[in-house]
């Protein structure tokens, strides 16, 4: 009988917080034998059984003791994280198939069915990817409260309709601004082994020569991979929001600035060339000017990074201008209702 | 969904309210768990003791309950009392209660004439 009543607080005490949970189950001890006691009519088991069958799940006594949330999307970015999951895969995962589908043929000589077979299978597994890592990233904002919308109410201060955000004019960021942002990450990432096992010109031996330095693989390249897979999670983060806000503008300048860095160090410093590519390049007679094409290509680089910082501080600007203008004006916001295709 | 199972439903959150005020009422001398869910069912409160039990904890957390353990029995408690702010939130329940009361005698009496 004893054995039955420890098996249950030994069940409910997994559940609880470390920090209530001697106390807890302390006073459930001496409740249940209280309860038993005054039941038990002789069979003490039966009472028992019949008390512990009233407390019932021993996990939803517990969670009644606690009030943290036991979720990890909760209904405050919900919506958010099924749009983004949604854009993104509706997107991404029919270009996989196509691109995996030719791959596989043009490269690995593979016939159409096989080839298609194979493509399904890793458009499968992107789509895991992309789901988990999205998710990852919207679990993050669940705990760590970032909360853009400025939906929670769960703040300390009273809610006073004059907190309510002036009406933005326009969404700034919507699902086109989204997949560009993500696309333009997914080309740069995908390119590199592209390039890598592709190749632009073949040696006379018939092998691939790919354009860049393939010693770059040990550390620059998986380095511009983990900050494209920054600017992805910024994007979300973007989307999430919706408007430049201040942190945004912020991160993405800084990013900005980071990768214009990393572009001049690995131009000037490192060297991106394949030594290999010139004299590939030569074996068919076309020209190569590395001296004229590396600073011309550095320089649309960093005309592209710095355009984009200063596309968002402009971006953010024109939002505070409305801001301090309040809402509006009714025309517009019907206009850029339609426009966008809000409700 | 059956028709007792909605008056079910919609009966539980009536008393839901009640039992708080209760708990608050029945605590002014210190009680522990088991003793205080006898008295409510005696005085015709049905509770769970699934419900009740964590409920205390939750009144001590919001400070409406001051709590100490017992130990000079064979059996160990904890005995509840209600703290001078639960006695000050009892008494304004207790007002609203009979005002909610009031009204709801108000409305019916338009229903039944």
């Amino acid at each position: 009988m004893n054995d039955l009543i420890d098996r249950y607080l030994w069940a409910v005490s997994r559940h609880l917080p470390a920090s209530v949970r001697t106390d807890v189950t302390d006073e459930l001890r001496g409740t249940i034998a209280d309860t038993v006691d005054a039941r038990s009519t002789g069979d003490a088991d039966a009472a028992t059984r019949e008390v512990l069958l009233e407390l019932g799940d021993p996990e939803a006594l517990a969670r009644s003791y606690e009030a943290h949330p036991r979720y990890l999307i909760g209904p405050a970015v919900f919506d958010d994280f099924k749009r983004v999951v949604t854009a993104i895969l509706v997107v991404v995962l029919p270009l996989v198939l196509v691109v995996m589908t030719v791959v596989n043929i043009g490269i690995e000589d593979e016939s159409l069915p096989a080839a298609f077979l194979h493509a399904a299978v890793s458009t499968g597994m992107v789509g895991i990817q992309v789901v988990f890592w999205t998710g990852l990233v919207f679990v993050i904002i669940e705990r760590t409260g970032a909360d853009p919308g400025g939906e929670t109410t769960s703040g300390a201060e009273a809610w006073d309709p004059d907190q309510l955000a002036p009406l933005p004019p326009v969404r700034q960021i919507g699902v086109p601004e989204l997949l560009w942002g993500l696309g333009v990450a997914a080309v740069a990432i995908g390119w590199l082994p592209y390039q890598h096992v592709r190749g632009f010109v073949d040696d006379d031996e018939g092998n691939a020569v790919p354009l860049l330095d393939p010693e770059l693989w040990s550390g620059w390249i998986p380095a511009f991979i983990a900050l494209m897979l920054a600017a992805a999670v910024l994007e979300i983060l973007k989307f999430r929001a919706g408007r430049w806000t201040l942190p945004l503008t912020v991160a993405n300048a800084f990013l900005d600035a980071v990768l214009a860095a990393y572009f001049v160090v690995v131009f000037t410093r490192v060297g991106v060339e394949n030594p290999d590519f010139a004299a590939a390049m030569a074996e068919h007679g076309d020209v190569w000017e590395p001296g004229v094409i590396g600073p011309v290509v550095l320089a649309l680089i960093l005309a592209v990074l710095v355009w984009d910082a200063v596309d968002g501080v402009r971006q953010h600007r024109s939002l505070a201008d409305t801001g301090t203008r309040g809402p509006a004006p009714r025309e517009e916001l019907a206009q850029s209702g339609a426009g966008n295709g809000r409700p | 969904m059956s028709d007792d199972e909605v008056l079910a439903g919609h009966l539980q959150e009536i008393r839901r309210g009640s039992v708080v005020l209760a708990c608050l009422a029945v605590l002014r001398e210190p009680q522990y768990g088991y003793a205080l869910l006898s008295t409510l069912e005696k005085d015709g409160f049905s509770v769970d003791a699934n419900t009740l039990y964590p409920l205390l904890r939750r009144l001590e957390k919001q400070g409406l309950l001051t709590s100490e353990w017992n130990t000079d029995e064979s059996r160990p408690r904890k005995f509840y009392r209600v703290s001078p702010l639960g006695e000050q939130l009892r008494d304004e329940m207790a007002r609203e209660w009979a005002d909610l009361g009031a009204c709801i005698q108000s409305i019916l009496r338009g229903v039944n004439s």
